[in-house]
């Protein structure tokens, strides 16, 4: 019964070994000739200024709602892409009405302008 | 290679209600998207036909008598009870509806979404009253609670709308955390979400031997959660603090919507719960429930007695009337759900038509709702006044109105189960809650008008408070009807048939 | 007619509508009065009509099948309940339902004069109008539903009526302690209800036929709960004492007696006709008729109770009504005292006596109350016997009535009173070995008819006796749209006595299929003996305010009996206190208890106490409001600690 986990156990170990190797291995090897401008936190190219608790416009939140909206939409269709085939029509059926939902959530969000800045 | 894939059998049929109205709320919102124009009044007359359409489909697929259709792996049923309680659900979403068309207009917060979010939190309640399986029943309470935190919030910019709307969000999800921990527990318990194989397993645990298997005391525990969580939305003392708040900060169609909707809706899932899955343990939950329903009956109503503000009174109210459902919902499993049904539509009337008439007194900018508005009403506007003295009366339960039918009906299944304590508590805060509903009377009848109060009638609130007088009334008279109609709403108890 | 029946409730329900709907928007302000009362009038006299034919015809059935049921449709049918929306004529409704039609006739055209003027008097109409139809759903219910809605829809007419002059603040009030000390009867009757529908499985009083199929009446099956006990073992009760109890709480909130008397005296805040009406003819009857509809239930457990409740009521009333200033309290009191009668009678198992009593006061209480208003009108709104005197020169009519009307109360052979109240008393006397408290009783309500008279002659001595005390009116007599109905009624008062004299017993004969009583049998001796003492201590009555102390009688003086009765006399003005009693000690708890959830559990409150400040600019600028998460917190508390109650009473109780 446990024995069916054991991919997933996997899987766990796999996402916590590769960022750990990958960060500290740049760590080991990556030259340190740190400057001012070098040490400060990376602001996307802004001029980093005042504490980083202050308030963000609330247009990324909208933004940051349409990400986790795709990306719960990418997470449906990996599995449903494995089992594309067994499901067939009836599949291929419930993930366009699932798409047509997320369309519609879409739609009216660009109507509704949230996907304009300002 | 991996396992083979079953597709469960489906029947449309048993979704039918539902899958209309999400498909018709869904396409209004697009349709509203793309119409011109600021006027929303015909977004509000689309969902209406909305509301109808699902009434007939409802009817269409209604199961023959003494049957019920399970599907998507006994996921949902459709059987009589949820036919019923889908038509008071799609009827209370109507009033509510009809009540805001003008509403919004008037106090300048006319926005389309207002109206698929109706219909969005009708078919979550629809789906709490069908669904056989946990993991349904917490859908359906969060596609419900979603859309009201969002409805309650609507009244932006009113401060106090947005703090009823953060209010109801944030406890929502403290009591959503009870109902999910417990779903857990359960499960971890039983093995199973379906409601009728914990109803199974439980019977089989219990029988085994006398001691208590640990199984089923995590089934306990976690049925206690869930209880809890219901009780949240149910607003039973000491759950209900967030009420008065929230009623009075959101908008008063909404209130009025969540107080007979949201309730209606949660105790049928609360109901199905109680009778399929956790009647085995009915010597648990009997006796808090009965501590519950006191408490809210004496709580709720002596609260209101010295309200001067008619919104809260009514908030209340409907705590002390969430108690009378509770001995309503105790007395399920003996005596059939004709007394919680029955309850629902006599409280659902008068308080729709209660809140109709707040509304007709409501003006743009002022968040008094004082009882002084209502005072000299019957010299100027006698029907209005004759309107609310019916509702007033049918809450509190003096014959010849439903509401007396309802009480009675409760009150007598609980006396036949024995629970004369109950009763007498019943009685008892029936005779305080008189009170309080007679001052509004007397006010009306007995005194003069305190101050200038031009009521504000359109079609939409006059049809509403006029169905609502006549059914009261009417049922007050007449219940046979109805009574055959609830005595036949039956509870599915076992898969298919 | 016997079909018809639903017409005599049903011709004042159109009366009201008409007056409600209709009258209330003729903007004319005479128009509008004169439609009032005559569509009133027409509609009540027309149901007086149906209901006197349908008497008649009842009569000429044989006597077994003195029961006719009309069933309008089915009320509510659930199972094994079926309740009929249905109307009854038996031998006890029909004389309830003349009465109630007949002095409210009478009533009906005194108003019109009473009211002349009165800016409200189309809802003044309407509401009279109302309450008579529910009086006769209440009489003529063939089911304890119907009895119950009329029970309650009298209730609220009342409430209505005794705060129909609201601008006085003492209406008002009055209108809600009457309402508020009759719910706790109505609940204790929906207990009651409820038992019955559990033991019996029907409201219906008798056999009902609806669509061909019978359903059982549960005063013919009260066999089935014969012996039937319940209660904790070692103290049991049987449950038809159980279920006569709760009907008798019920009856002492509506019929006015121990402890729930106090709300009928503040009622006289309301129109002179309605007291007349409602609050002596009709409605405080309907307990009475309550015993004697339902009396097959009653054990001999709660009949001893009854009797004392009401023989206690008696006797505390009369005493009370010695020490009033006020004509209409004097009144108020005796109808408590002779409602005493009534049930001190019910108590003992002579209903027909009761029912007798019941009719005959109510034809003389009737009346006494008219005169009452008839002399208040006629002294411009003066209500205080000090103020009055000597008004018998000024209004002949009004003095002659209300005298035949005062002696009948008094018990004076031959008028109505004198009968009905002698066949109580003589049956005490006779039946005193029946019970130990039989004896007691006896002398009580003796006592209590001796005060009877004593009150009444005070009264008439204070008013219309003597010298005018006060010179700031002109009374004036009352013009005869009013006199006519004292007139009508004094000769009634009069003639009422002939419905069950000894040797012809009509009323028991007529009452037979229902009560199965024998005819009470008359006793010389006792009748000679309460005659004499009622004429005896009426006189002294009379002659204390008239002659002796006639002069030390001034206006807001002391009563010249207070100087030898002191502090027991003021106890008597205040009832002994009752009011106090409940003032000082349920009052003030139920207004704490109220007041203390208003202030904590309300979070309006929580904000005064915490945020006082802060929430009053919130409320007053409706922007400076923050959104307060320590409420949220405080929820989110009681909430956990509703969990935390409930999970830890789960393990305690596996």
């Amino acid at each position: 019964m446990l024995q069916d986990y054991t991919p997933i156990l996997v899987m766990f170990l796999m996402s916590l070994f590769v960022p750990l190797f990958v960060i500290s291995l740049s760590a080991v090897l990556g030259p340190k000739r740190g400057s001012k401008r070098k040490l400060a936190p990376y602001e996307s190219g802004m001029e980093p200024i005042g504490p980083a608790m202050r308030r963000f416009p609330v247009k990324f939140y909208v933004v940051a709602m349409l990400f986790i909206l795709f990306d719960i939409e990418a997470i449906f269709f990996f599995p449903y892409a494995l089992a594309f085939r067994d499901l067939g029509l009836y599949g291929l059926g419930v993930m366009g009405v699932f798409l047509v939902l997320l369309v519609v959530g879409f739609v009216y969000e660009w109507k509704k302008g949230a996907l304009r800045w300002d | 290679m991996p396992p083979e894939i079953v597709i469960p059998a489906i029947d449309v049929r048993v979704i039918a209600p539902m899958l209309t109205i999400f498909a018709w709320a869904t396409v209004l919102l697009m349709v509203d998207l793309f119409m011109p124009g600021k006027d929303r009044k015909l977004t509000g007359y689309l969902a209406l036909a909305g509301l109808a359409v699902t009434a007939l489909v409802t009817l269409a697929v209604q199961p023959a008598p003494g049957t019920s259709r399970t599907s998507f792996s006994n996921m949902v049923v459709l059987d009589s009870f949820g036919t019923t309680l889908t038509l008071i659900l799609l009827l209370i979403a109507a009033f509510s509806i009809a009540i805001s068309i003008n509403y919004l207009s008037y106090h300048n917060i006319e926005m389309g979404e207002y109206y698929p979010l109706i219909l969005f939190a009708t078919g979550g309640m629809i789906l709490l009253g069908q669904s056989t399986n946990l993991i349904l029943v917490f859908l359906g309470v969060e596609l419900l609670s979603i859309t009201l935190y969002v409805l309650t919030a609507f009244f932006y910019p009113r401060y106090t709308s947005e703090e009823a709307g953060l209010k109801y969000l944030l406890l929502g999800a403290f009591a959503a955390g009870f109902l999910i921990y417990g779903i857990a527990l359960i499960y971890g318990g039983a093995g199973t979400l379906d409601l009728f194989e914990i109803g199974a397993f439980l019977n089989t645990s219990l029988a085994v031997g006398s001691a208590f298997p640990p199984g089923a005391l995590l089934v306990l525990i976690g049925g206690a959660l869930v209880l809890i969580g219901f009780c949240f939305k149910i607003s039973l003392v000491p759950f209900h603090m967030w009420t008065p708040d929230v009623y009075e900060g959101s908008p008063t169609p909404v209130a009025a919507f969540m107080s007979v909707g949201t309730k209606g809706a949660a105790f049928a899932a609360l109901l199905r719960i109680l009778i399929v899955a956790l009647l085995p343990f009915k010597i648990y939950w009997l006796p808090v429930l009965g501590v519950l329903a006191t408490l809210t009956m004496l709580f709720g109503n002596i609260a209101a007695l010295m309200q001067p503000n008619m919104k809260r009174m009514l908030a209340y109210s409907s705590v002390g009337h969430a108690g009378y459902i509770t001995i309503g919902i105790m007395t399920a499993g003996t005596h059939g759900t004709e007394s919680f049904l029955f309850y629902l539509l006599a409280y659902a009337l008068a308080n729709m038509g209660a809140f109709a008439v707040l509304i007709t007194l409501e003006r743009r900018g002022e968040m008094a709702w004082s009882v002084d508005d209502f005072a000299g009403l019957w010299k100027r506007y006698p029907l209005l006044a004759i309107a609310m003295a019916t509702f007033m009366l049918s809450l509190a339960g003096v014959p010849p109105t439903a509401g007396f039918f309802g009480k009675f009906f409760v009150f007598a299944a609980a006396w036949e189960d024995g629970q004369i304590f109950l009763v007498f508590m019943g009685v008892l805060s029936s005779a305080i809650a008189a009170f309080f509903y007679l001052r509004v009377i007397m006010r009306m009848f007995m005194d003069e008008p305190v101050r200038e109060v031009i009521p504000i009638f359109n079609r939409g609130l006059t049809i509403t408070i006029g169905i609502a007088v006549v059914g009261t009334i009417v049922f007050g008279l007449l219940p046979t009807p109805l009574v055959s109609l609830v005595q036949n709403s039956v509870i599915a108890l076992g898969v298919g048939g | 007619m016997l079909d018809l029946i639903w017409l005599i409730p049903l011709l004042p329900f159109i009366g009201f509508l008409i007056n409600t709907l209709y009258t209330g928007r003729i903007a004319d302000v005479h128009t509008r009065e004169r439609t009032a009362g005559y569509v009133a009038v027409g509609a009540v006299g027309a149901a007086f009509i149906v209901a006197l034919l349908a008497f008649v015809q009842l009569g000429q059935l044989p006597e077994e099948a003195r029961l006719h049921q009309v069933v309008l449709w089915t009320w509510l049918a659930t199972g094994s309940l079926n309740v009929p929306f249905g109307l009854m004529l038996d031998p006890l409704a029909g004389v309830m339902m003349l009465l109630v039609t007949g002095v409210g006739t009478l009533i009906h055209i005194y108003s019109i004069g009473y009211m002349h003027g009165d800016k409200r008097v189309a809802r003044y109409f309407a509401y009279l109008n109302l309450f008579i139809t529910m009086m006769l759903l209440l009489v003529m219910g063939n089911n304890l539903l119907l009895l119950f809605l009329g029970w309650e829809g009298v209730g609220l007419c009342s409430f209505l009526l005794i705060g129909y002059w609201y601008e006085k603040r003492s209406a008002s009030g009055a209108a809600v302690k009457a309402f508020v000390v009759n719910r706790i009867g109505d609940a204790a009757i929906l207990l009651a209800m409820m038992a019955i529908f559990f033991y019996f499985g029907t409201l219906n009083f008798f056999t009902t036929t609806v669509n061909g199929i019978e359903y059982p009446g549960f005063i013919e099956e009260t066999s089935r709960i014969a012996g039937v006990t319940v209660g904790i073992p070692g103290q049991t009760f049987l449950i038809g004492t159980i279920i006569s109890l709760l009907l008798l709480i019920g009856v002492t909130g509506k019929s006015a007696q121990l402890p729930l008397f106090v709300w009928l005296p503040d009622a006289m805040a309301g129109p002179t006709p309605v007291s007349a009406l409602i609050h002596a003819a009709t409605m405080v009857t309907a307990g009475v008729y309550l015993i004697a509809r339902t009396h097959a239930i009653f054990t001999p457990t709660t009949l001893a109770i009854v009797t004392w409740v009401g023989a206690l009521t008696a006797i505390i009333a009369a005493t009370a009504a010695i020490a009033q200033w006020d004509i209409k309290r004097v009144l108020a009191y005796s109808t408590v005292s002779q409602l005493g009668f009534m049930v001190a009678a019910a108590g003992m198992g002579i209903y027909v006596a009761a029912i007798f009593h019941l009719l005959t006061h109510g034809v003389f209480k009737a009346l006494l109350f008219l005169g009452s208003g008839s002399v208040i009108h006629g002294t411009h709104e003066t209500q205080d016997m000090r103020r009055m005197g000597g008004l018998r020169e000024h209004m002949p009519t009004t003095f002659w009535t209300y005298l035949i009307g005062a002696l009948s109360l008094a018990g004076i052979v031959p008028l109505a009173g004198f009968w009905s109240k002698d066949e109580i008393i003589a049956h005490a006397w006779k039946h005193q070995g029946d019970a130990g408290y039989i004896l007691p009783v006896f002398f009580i309500l003796v006592l209590s008819s001796a005060m009877t008279a004593f009150y009444m002659g005070r009264q008439m001595a204070l008013v219309f006796w003597g010298k005018q005390r006060d010179h700031h009116y002109h009374p004036h007599e009352s013009p005869s749209v009013m006199t006519i109905p004292l007139v009508i009624l004094a000769g009634l008062t009069v003639l009422a006595g002939a419905l069950n004299l000894p040797g012809s017993h009509w009323l028991t004969d007529w009452l037979h299929p229902v009560m199965r009583e024998e005819a009470a049998q008359f006793s010389i001796g006792v009748a000679v003996f309460a005659t004499l003492l009622a004429a005896g201590s009426g006189y002294l009555g009379w002659w204390l305010y008239a002659v002796k102390f006639a002069n030390k009688i001034t206006v807001d003086g002391k009563d010249p009996l207070y100087h030898w009765t002191g502090d027991i006399w003021d106890s008597m003005a205040a009832a002994w206190y009752f009011d106090a009693l409940y003032n000082s000690t349920i009052v003030p708890a139920y207004r704490r208890v109220a007041g203390f959830f208003a202030a904590v559990f309300d979070p309006q409150g929580i904000d005064g106490i915490v945020n006082g400040v802060g929430r009053l600019f919130g409320r007053a600028s409706n922007g400076a409001r923050t959104l307060q998460n320590g409420f949220v917190r405080t929820y989110a508390l009681a909430f956990f600690l509703g969990v935390v109650v409930i999970i830890g009473y789960l393990i305690t109780a596996l």
